[in-house]
């Protein structure tokens, strides 16, 4: 459709440009050379490197773009498409507009694991993965709580999910607080720096271990994702309505908050919280192609992945590095402000 | 539209508590003072500015102006009391006699308090202070960004020095409080001269101060001589901490920039922005340093796969000062930490010994070299 082809376009107009420092030398066409060099069938059409200067030069510009730029960018579009396919998921398995990833209280619980890790100075520790598989480990903690607290009777409930969410969020950031005091008083002075870096959310440090370990979430999130689409089509109409349509309700609520969270848990672990793009994205995508799930999860996830590549080519190119996290944050509250205003978002 | 009138009138008075609480909240109900315009220490480029050197005429006994266009420092000749001075923010400070309960507000003015035999008359300092070993068992009065009035003021103290680029907020309350405080800011190295020789003067004991100035300025100098022969200046990136902008880093105008060139190195970083990874790849930093030599840097570092072929990775090219040196402080010892560096950066050229501190009080010169 034309919103995958607006993105293909996007991702590789983005690849091309450069922050400012760096850009007289690493162009677009030296950007679109190193990948076609890399792109099995065309590499023989890029000419080759003849003298020992040149060889060297372009050695650095495929380290800059293929081993930095691209994991990047390419992890900021796999992390765009998750975050908005949780965010669909949570708002119509929550029948709230409000919900998002970072509202049900995934998100902090991840921050708070990869808070822990930094603060015990486990960063060296496992190469980074350590504090990644804290983070999820953490997020999944979070998750099973609240569906605990919002367990009535055997029963899971949506709204006091959303409120237990809530609450949990509130108190893990402030255990989080804690940890950064802490990490502030400890002697090594990186700590409370890396633990806001987590807080502020930022895709600097995206690699392709990164993407190689959102790849099999991307994946598998969406497949379960789209597959339950009838299914999120009927629980919108209201629990006891889909019950009677035959939806298995309870199993399919767990499917969904573990798919959610799972998501959420990977995005966080690897780029710390992205706030906005969960909330805002479905309902953007609800508002251009209606809320059949079965349009409506391909186009929030492309519309996902677009938005943090945009708040990411931002950052990289005029903001001067400014944290992807706060980018979205910034344009995502006046977005759905004007959504609200024009009751777009109420529009189901 | 009844709902609205109470939540208006909370919204009201919320808001008159918090412009009350702005103004007013420092804690006397007094006029919020104007903000005193920051008067920088005169600019020395150069550490071996033959001639005045700032000396005062001897006409003076009377109270000095800071004129921030003339350069060098100028203080009232000998060290009697009292003596009225202007600190590094312009204040017009008169210490009516010799201090003898100092309270130090950051590690870097409790280590130039102590080289300057000021160190029994320091009653207290904050828990970051860890030179010399002395310092460490003064009783504190908190970390140098979580510390009280209440703690300070417990000391009765007859001079506070603090530092103008980490202690701003407790300064403006100690003010208030019409304590004697005595602000010092060293940005380069002429600054870190003057900030000794202020503060000799300010204890009491301008010879100790100007025999400690003219040690580092001699041992400065002797890197600087030796580095000269130097073929190249390899590439130097110093890494403060990682964060989701990037590297922090340290560029032109501050004294660390200075150190590093002194040392026969090139700071790739010209301003104190972060440096984003892919600036730092595209650059290729032959060493990187690690001023606080921190483990969690360093594995950071190897873990960026984009940087493997960094030539400062590639070779783990990482510099460390050592525990006796100091490269973020502004002191003395930033001299053998410009001498390690050279050490590090040029180990083809050899260094004489860095020369001993023959003045120093056998306590501070016990265990360390200075």
């Amino acid at each position: 459709m034309i919103l995958a082809l607006a993105l293909a376009g996007f991702i590789l107009f983005d690849v091309g440009m450069s922050e400012e420092g760096v850009a007289a030398s690493v162009t677009p066409a030296v950007v679109w050379r190193v990948i076609l060099r890399h792109t099995p069938l065309l590499a023989r059409t890029v000419p080759a490197p003849q003298t020992p200067d040149e060889i060297r030069t372009e050695a650095k510009f495929d380290n800059l773009v293929w081993r930095i730029r691209m994991p990047r960018v390419v992890g900021g579009v796999i992390i765009g498409m998750l975050l908005a396919m949780a965010g669909v998921a949570f708002q119509s398995f929550l029948m709230n507009p409000l919900a998002d990833p970072y509202m049900v209280g995934v998100s902090a619980g991840s921050a708070l694991g990869s808070a822990i890790v930094i603060l015990l100075g486990g960063f060296g520790w496992l190469a980074g993965l350590g504090q990644s598989l804290a983070a999820f480990v953490a997020g999944m903690l979070a998750m099973l709580f609240i569906a605990g607290i919002a367990r009535i009777g055997g029963r899971l409930s949506a709204q006091t999910f959303l409120l237990a969410g809530f609450v949990m969020g509130a108190f893990v950031y402030s255990i989080t607080k804690l940890v950064v005091a802490l990490a502030n008083r400890s002697g090594d002075t990186g700590r409370a720096g890396a633990i806001l870096s987590q807080l502020l959310g930022s895709l600097q440090l995206v690699d392709w271990r990164s993407v190689l370990l959102l790849l099999p979430f991307g994946v598998l999130g969406g497949i379960l994702l789209w597959t339950s689409a009838r299914e999120l089509d009927m629980m919108a109409l209201g629990e006891e309505s889909a019950a009677r349509l035959g939806v298995n309700t309870e199993a399919f609520k767990r499917r969904i908050i573990a798919a959610g969270s799972l998501v959420t848990a990977a995005t966080v672990a690897v780029a710390g919280i992205i706030g906005f793009v969960g909330m805002v994205v479905p309902h953007i995508a609800r508002r251009l192609v209606g809320p059949n799930h079965v349009r409506l999860i391909p186009t929030a996830m492309l519309l996902g992945g677009l938005v943090l590549v945009a708040s990411d080519w931002l950052s990289r190119v005029y903001l001067h590095q400014l944290e992807v996290g706060v980018i979205t944050s910034l344009f995502g509250a006046p977005v759905f402000c004007y959504l609200l205003r024009t009751r777009l978002a109420a529009r189901w | 539209m009844k709902a609205f009138r109470p939540i208006a009138f909370i919204a009201v008075i919320l808001l008159i508590l918090a412009i009350g609480i702005a103004r007013y909240g420092t804690g006397r109900f007094a006029p919020v003072p104007p903000p005193i315009p920051p008067v920088r220490m005169p600019d020395q480029t150069d550490p071996f500015r033959a001639g005045t050197g700032g000396r005062s005429t001897p006409t003076a006994r009377t109270p000095v102006q800071a004129a921030p266009e003339t350069s060098g420092v100028v203080l009232p000749p000998g060290s009697s009391f009292p003596v009225t001075l202007n600190d590094a923010q312009g204040r017009a400070v008169t210490i009516p006699a010799r201090p003898q309960r100092i309270v130090s507000l950051s590690p870097g003015t409790t280590e130039l308090l102590f080289d300057l035999d000021a160190g029994d008359r320091v009653v207290a300092d904050t828990t970051a202070c860890d030179w010399p070993a002395e310092a460490k068992r003064k009783p504190h009065i908190g970390g140098p960004f979580d510390m009280s009035l209440e703690s300070i003021v417990a000391q009765n103290p007859d001079l506070i020095v603090a530092d103008g680029s980490i202690n701003q907020k407790i300064i403006v309350t100690l003010e208030n409080a019409n304590q004697p405080v005595f602000v010092v800011q060293a940005k380069t190295i002429a600054d870190t001269y003057d900030t000794i020789r202020l503060l000799g003067r300010a204890t009491g004991d301008t010879t100790r101060a100007e025999a400690v100035v003219e040690l580092m300025q001699t041992r400065l100098e002797a890197v600087k001589k030796s580095v000269s022969k130097a073929l190249s200046r390899p590439k130097v990136l110093i890494i403060h901490e990682f964060s989701g902008s990037g590297v922090y880093t340290t560029g032109k105008g501050s004294f660390i920039d200075d150190l590093i060139t002194l040392a026969g190195g090139q700071n790739i970083a010209q301003t104190n922005d972060p440096l984003s990874i892919e600036k730092v790849a595209m650059e290729e930093p032959d060493v990187i340093i690690f001023p606080y030599g921190s483990s969690s840097e360093r594995e950071h570092c190897k873990a960026i796969s984009g940087w493997a072929s960094v030539p400062a990775v590639r070779n783990t090219a990482f510099f460390e000062p050592s525990p006796n040196a100091t490269l973020v402080r502004p002191s003395p010892r930033n001299a053998l930490a410009a001498w390690e560096l050279a050490r590090f950066l040029h180990p083809e050229i050899p260094l004489d010994p860095i020369q001993p501190d023959a003045a120093a009080p056998a306590s501070s010169r016990a265990g360390s070299r200075k």
